[in-house]
């Protein structure tokens, strides 16, 4: 457990370091300056898909040997569900078999730590909920596992290969005023959020 | 009857030719679809916005126009419902969540200004499972939508609210999203026509992002011609959309009645296994025997990935849409909250705006895609399932060097009941188990209607094609709609409603 722990608390954290800083892109199809936030204004909406590399903690002493990418599962654990396991016979099919990893279980404090790194306060009884459902979904995910896919590539995205790329020129946006007339708080020409810095 | 009346049964074709003809206003096609939808919008909850004088002036402005010899559109006139999740200039958009209450965007979908260019009329916002994550509506922050059919059931999602207007008669077109099957399994349940196009054909700037390797606009419509007309203006390169493609748009209207003669239809008894009702099997397999008699061969594919799709599908949309949904913060549009306390830092800011604004499923989805994405998971889960993916596509590309569409069930049942699979998050995502696969091969695939059940409900052929080959789908849809004879079945709710 020790070693998912590490891993976890090293992981991507996308959600807690998005917000706030993603990009109006996908929504209102600009970018602003938001001095209010101090924010960088990136490609969150539509575009490919980057994950940026995963960002590892601070519990990782200076003397440690260095991350060897992501953690694994441990190979031994062996296919969950038979490559013959046949065509889907429904919920009860699955629902009758959660299999986890050992060591993988889906508890309330992965959940409390994955909804950290999503910037998502849950309630008690909402832990409790997720840590239930998302374990059996997990499981019923973990067939993929029966799989051989050693040799085979990613797919990250389906036919990039007739994408023109536009001209990189200026052209007009929205109006600044009509953007801020959409903010919950509006200070001088930014989104007004509460001071974050000392 | 007045003109008023019978114009809720025309066409999308039929409305914008007549409307073109001078033989049809479209203010009194507008006024007719805008009274359909007042009147049945109690029992069906299908739009969570009407915008009755915004489109009673477009309408007016069309007719000016005509009347002043100018020329219109090909879609003059039509009235056209929008999902939620779809960005319209001066209408909320809320994709049926909370967090995004109040919020007016300020600019046009690409899609809405093609369509606007083209002259249709747009009259209002229809419901969606919230963020377009659900099969049955049922998620939507603003209740669910009921089934034209029988309103104990559910109309399907995610894009339910659209096609519960399209059935109803609400509207004659409406824009649905489909990431995993959200416009082909509403389109199934409520007996219209729904098409996911290929992936990037039809541009999504101004789509609010769900998962963005997956996500495609499609129409609605009573009718195949309908749809691929609207597909047809909708399509096309976007400089706004850097996933959007630039090969050309092809006659999809055209390919609507063309010989089905040489046409070879792949049937895969993957989609026909355990878990299929009979009357739909039934229903389907009769639906491609229509296509043998029409002139096509039906040959047996293999696509030995099929059941990986779910989980497949549920790793990487949910992955994709915990970076997307990331940027509702409370700092920009929408919901601002600092919890009981009222008060706070920017860190609780985030994280009360965002258990207060985002319902169940959002949560649950988000929190599975950070979990898979996590450095831990992430080759176990994320990589896994990209990988995986990669097999569900080699399947296609081998079985599309065989047969020129592949036809199945577009969803395992009829339209189920509301509440029936509320409790049971996987067993919710097990009934879009033969729309995945091509969602996420991004291929073309659409539902049309082939038969009714005994209890009366529709039932929808889905069609696939090869990247970018929409029109023989819609040449293998028009064909199977000629045949089905379902084509003018209405739902009785449609017919009760006042003039």
């Amino acid at each position: 457990m020790a070693m998912n722990r590490r891993a976890l608390r090293s992981g991507w954290s996308a959600g807690a370091a998005a917000v706030g800083s993603a990009a109006l892109a996908g929504l209102a199809g600009l970018c602003l300056v938001l001095p209010m936030t101090g924010a960088a204004c990136g490609g969150g909406g539509y575009g490919r898909p980057t994950l940026p590399p995963p960002e590892y903690e601070e519990d990782i002493a200076p003397d440690a040997e260095p991350p060897e990418g992501p953690a694994r599962v441990p190979p031994d654990a062996g296919p969950l569900v038979p490559p013959d396991a046949g065509p889907l016979e429904g919920p009860a099919h699955v629902l009758g078999s959660p299999r986890l990893m050992p060591g993988q279980k889906i508890d309330r404090s992965v959940v409390l730590h994955v909804a950290k790194l999503a910037a998502l306060s849950l309630s008690d009884s909402e832990v409790d909920r997720f840590s239930a459902e998302l374990g059996r979904i997990v499981g019923y995910v973990e067939q993929l596992d029966g799989l051989d896919t050693r040799d085979v590539p990613p797919t990250a995205h389906v036919q990039l290969d007739r994408l023109p790329v536009r001209p990189d020129e200026p052209v007009p946006c929205l109006s600044r005023d009509e953007v801020l007339a959409q903010a919950p708080a509006v200070e001088g020409d930014g989104f007004a959020v509460p001071a974050f810095v000392e | 009857m007045t003109a008023t009346t019978t114009s809720l049964a025309f066409s999308v074709c039929e409305i914008a030719d007549r409307v073109r003809r001078g033989e049809l206003l479209a203010e009194n096609v507008t006024a007719a679809a805008l009274a359909q939808s007042a009147a049945l919008n109690g029992p069906l909850n299908a739009y969570l916005h009407l915008a009755q004088e915004p489109a009673l002036a477009a309408a007016r402005a069309i007719d000016a126009r005509r009347a002043r010899g100018e020329p219109l559109g090909p879609l003059a006139g039509v009235p056209i419902a929008v999902k939620d999740a779809i960005c319209v200039r001066g209408m909320p958009a809320t994709a049926g969540s909370k967090i995004l209450e109040g919020y007016v965007p300020p600019y046009d979908a690409t899609v809405i200004a093609r369509l606007r260019a083209a002259d249709a009329v747009f009259i209002g916002k229809t419901n969606m499972d919230e963020f377009a994550m659900g099969s049955s509506n049922e998620n939507s922050a603003y209740g669910p939508v009921h089934n034209p059919w029988d309103t104990a059931r559910a109309p399907g999602g995610s894009s339910g609210g659209s096609a519960a207007a399209v059935a109803a008669r609400m509207a004659a077109c409406a824009l649905g999203s489909d990431t995993g099957g959200s416009i082909r399994q509403p389109a199934s349940f409520s007996g219209t026509v729904g098409i996911k196009p290929t992936y990037g054909r039809v541009p999504r700037y101004g789509l609010i992002a769900f998962a963005s390797s997956l996500d495609q606009i499609g129409p609605f419509t009573t009718d195949v011609r309908g749809s691929a007309r609207v597909l047809g203006v909708m399509a096309g390169h976007d400089p706004h959309d850097s996933t959007s493609l630039d090969a050309p748009v092809a006659d999809y209207e055209g390919a609507c009645g063309r010989s089905l003669r040489g046409l070879s239809v792949g049937v895969s008894e993957e989609y026909f296994g355990a878990g299929l009702d009979p009357e739909v099997a039934a229903s389907v397999r009769g639906a491609i025997a229509r296509l043998e008699a029409d002139g096509c061969r039906v040959k047996p594919v293999a696509l030995p990935h099929t059941h990986y799709a779910v989980g497949t599908y549920y790793v990487v949309a949910t992955a994709e849409a915990s970076s997307n949904l990331a940027r509702f913060d409370g700092v920009r549009y929408g919901l601002r909250s600092f919890g009981e306390s009222g008060a706070g830092d920017l860190r609780a800011m985030y994280g009360a705006t965002r258990d207060r604004g985002f319902g169940a499923e959002v949560k649950r989805r988000i929190l599975l895609g950070t979990f898979v994405l996590s450095s831990g998971y992430y080759d176990a889960y994320y990589l896994k399932a990209q990988k995986v993916r990669t097999l569900v596509r080699r399947d296609f590309e081998k079985a599309f060097q065989e047969v020129d569409v592949i036809c199945s069930p577009t969803a395992p049942t009829p339209a189920f009941r509301l509440g029936e699979k509320v409790d049971d998050p996987l067993a919710m995502y097990l009934n879009d188990v033969y729309t995945l696969p091509a969602s996420l091969a991004g291929i073309p695939a659409m539902s049309v209607p082939c038969g009714m059940s005994g209890a009366g409900l529709p039932i929808g052929l889905h069609i696939m094609a090869r990247p970018l080959d929409e029109t023989t789908m819609l040449a293998v849809a028009a064909a199977c709609e000629a045949t089905a004879g379902v084509r003018d079945r209405l739902p009785a709710i449609a017919t009760h409603a006042p003039a």
